[in-house]
């Protein structure tokens, strides 16, 4: 069955206990940061994802006075039900598991980074050094001991928790009917992390997607395509057969003239 | 340097223009040759010699852009067929059947069978692939959900129209330059051809002009537009417009008025002027996906 995570932000303290969970299960080296100077992010630490970091916490200020918040945003990969990652890899590299992680076979990648491109989240990165992907690995080893990811493990507050996909579903909509948001359920096909929020998620930065899956949305895109090239096919016929009519009509008229002047021109001198 | 951290950079970019360059220059020249007149073949001729040639060149670039020699052997690159899904897997292998036929119909005109039907087949599904290889930069980025700044359906017959107006310009410099020394075992009386080459290409350039306005409009809602109107990237996309579009336009719409109006062989058609407008049209058309390419990613 497919495994799924749900994260409720809304219990999220911001500790960071899953970052450093993650840096140690996945042997990821510590990094040097720099401040996050994006208004409202400062606190958020490192500020991004990279080869070195799977997921981190974005720490995000809203509201001023006594209505000032704190929400805690985990990102790391979403392993969408049909990644659009693996969609775009030319080498099957990226593949979606029974079991629920988007796996990454470093044997079959030739590291051309479409994955980066590809993916409606912007997750993947490229590592410059060994030249391969790297991102969250919804920690399948464990998985498969089945044990929880280490992220999950790690919460102290139970923002995180995993269940069957359908659970987590569930749970979800549980808290959309108690008035929370969610996200995750349709975008872009489903995903297996799941975000209950008090407020909208794309307020706290989750790029807005329709719940088209990745085969859907190149169907739709192609579709666009090709009406355009039926509608630019369609104008550069008409444009040639008004090019050819026309200059027919010149050569016509062309030939009207030629003959008219030769009517009425005056009489060379012998022939009056 | 000029990838502003981009994953996909220069190389990239200049590896799509150099595929719709050699798409371009192929369906240009093998369309001069089924439909233009016979005294034109020497043009037509330029456009398969330098059709896989650019290709193979821009796959070679590609392949130095992965930057793992020890990993990507051969047999591993064959990795890329995998995924019949992909773009990249489709355009891998439009680009390598393309190139095969690119190459068979140079065979074909260096062996001089010209009159054969089997050649204008070959042309025909050359064509076809071209078409295939020139709009295939297109689809690879308008398919990467995570690009906005891509995600138009007007992109890939940018790349086309571009393609074209390329190749129109890259069969036009070599007859400019090299067409007597390369070729000379064609016949001359290829003025009639430039003046039509020089009519395309400005064809081309107005609708270029005009599916590059509709791409804009398109993606006018996301941020990136911003920064390649405006930020960073609008020296090398005005510089894609102004210099790849409206110069050789003008330089050719020149020509051509002096053309209707003295009826002699207008100064457009001299060497200098030519070659001016010509290249300009190629470093408007890597600009141009330099910036749009960069400018999805930043």
């Amino acid at each position: 069955m497919s495994k799924a995570v749900l994260v409720d932000i809304r219990k999220c303290i911001g500790c960071r206990a899953c970052q450093v969970a993650c840096k140690r299960w996945n042997d990821r080296k510590s990094e040097k940061t720099v401040l996050n100077a994006t208004p409202g992010l400062e606190w958020t630490n490192p500020s991004d994802l990279s080869p070195r970091t799977y997921t981190y916490i974005r720490f995000i200020g809203r509201g001023s006075g006594d209505d000032f918040r704190w929400h805690f945003l985990k990102i790391q990969c979403n392993h969408c039900v049909e990644p659009g990652c693996a969609s775009v890899c030319p080498t099957k590299a990226l593949s979606k598991s029974v079991e629920g992680p988007v796996l990454y076979d470093v044997e079959k990648c030739i590291g051309c980074k479409y994955c980066i491109s590809g993916c409606p989240f912007n997750v993947p990165r490229f590592d410059e050094e060994k030249h391969i992907i790297e991102k969250c690995t919804f920690c399948a080893d464990r998985l498969a001991e089945g044990l929880k990811p280490a992220c999950v493990a790690a919460c102290p507050t139970g923002a995180l928790s995993m269940h069957e996909r359908n659970e987590v579903i569930q749970l979800a909509e549980s808290a959309r009917s108690n008035g929370a948001h969610i996200y995750g359920k349709d975008e872009v096909g489903g995903t297996s992390w799941v975000y209950v929020s008090d407020i909208p998620l794309t307020e706290l930065g989750l790029p807005q997607h329709d719940s088209k899956n990745p085969t859907a949305y190149v169907t739709d895109m192609l579709l666009k395509v090709g009406l355009l090239g039926v509608v630019g096919a369609g104008a550069l016929y008409g444009l040639g057969v008004y090019s050819k009519r026309r200059s027919r009509l010149e050569k016509t008229v062309h030939n009207n003239c030629g003959s008219t002047d030769k009517s009425t021109a005056s009489p060379r001198k012998g022939e009056e | 340097m000029f990838s502003f951290g981009a994953n996909w950079g220069v190389l990239v970019a200049l590896e799509l223009f150099l595929a719709g360059l050699g798409a371009g220059a192929y369906i240009v020249g093998s369309s001069i040759d089924l439909f233009g007149e016979k005294s034109w073949r020497r043009l037509a001729f330029a456009g398969a010699l330098m059709s896989w040639p650019m290709v193979g060149v821009g796959l070679g670039i590609l392949i130095i852009d992965l930057g793992r020699p020890e990993l990507n052997t051969p047999s591993h690159l064959m990795n890329v067929f995998n995924n019949l899904s992909s773009m990249m897997t489709i355009g891998s292998t439009l680009l390598t059947m393309f190139l095969a036929i690119s190459l068979l119909t140079t065979v074909f005109w260096v062996f001089k069978w010209h009159e054969s039907l089997l050649r204008s087949i070959i042309e025909i599904a050359g064509i076809s692939l071209g078409f295939g290889v020139a709009l295939y930069p297109g689809l690879l980025l308008a398919f990467a959900r995570g690009r906005v700044f891509w995600a138009s359906p007007f992109l890939p017959w940018l790349f086309l129209v571009s393609a074209i107006c390329t190749g129109l310009a890259l069969v036009g410099l070599a007859e400019t330059w090299l067409g007597r020394i390369l070729f000379p075992f064609f016949s001359t009386g290829t003025e009639d051809a430039m003046i039509e080459l020089s009519r395309t290409l400005r064809f081309g350039i107005l609708a270029k002009l005009l599916i590059l306005t509709l791409y804009v409009i398109s993606v006018w809602q996301t941020k990136e537009v911003l920064t390649v109107l405006m930020g960073r990237l609008a020296p090398f996309f005005w510089a894609a417009v102004a210099g790849g579009l409206l110069i050789p336009f003008a330089i050719e719409e020149y020509g051509e008025r002096v053309l209707k109006e003295t009826g002699l062989r207008p100064i457009i058609y001299s060497r200098i002027s030519a070659t001016i407008s010509f290249i300009l049209v190629l470093l408007g058309g890597i600009l141009l996906r330099y910036a749009i390419l960069i400018g999805g990613q930043i």
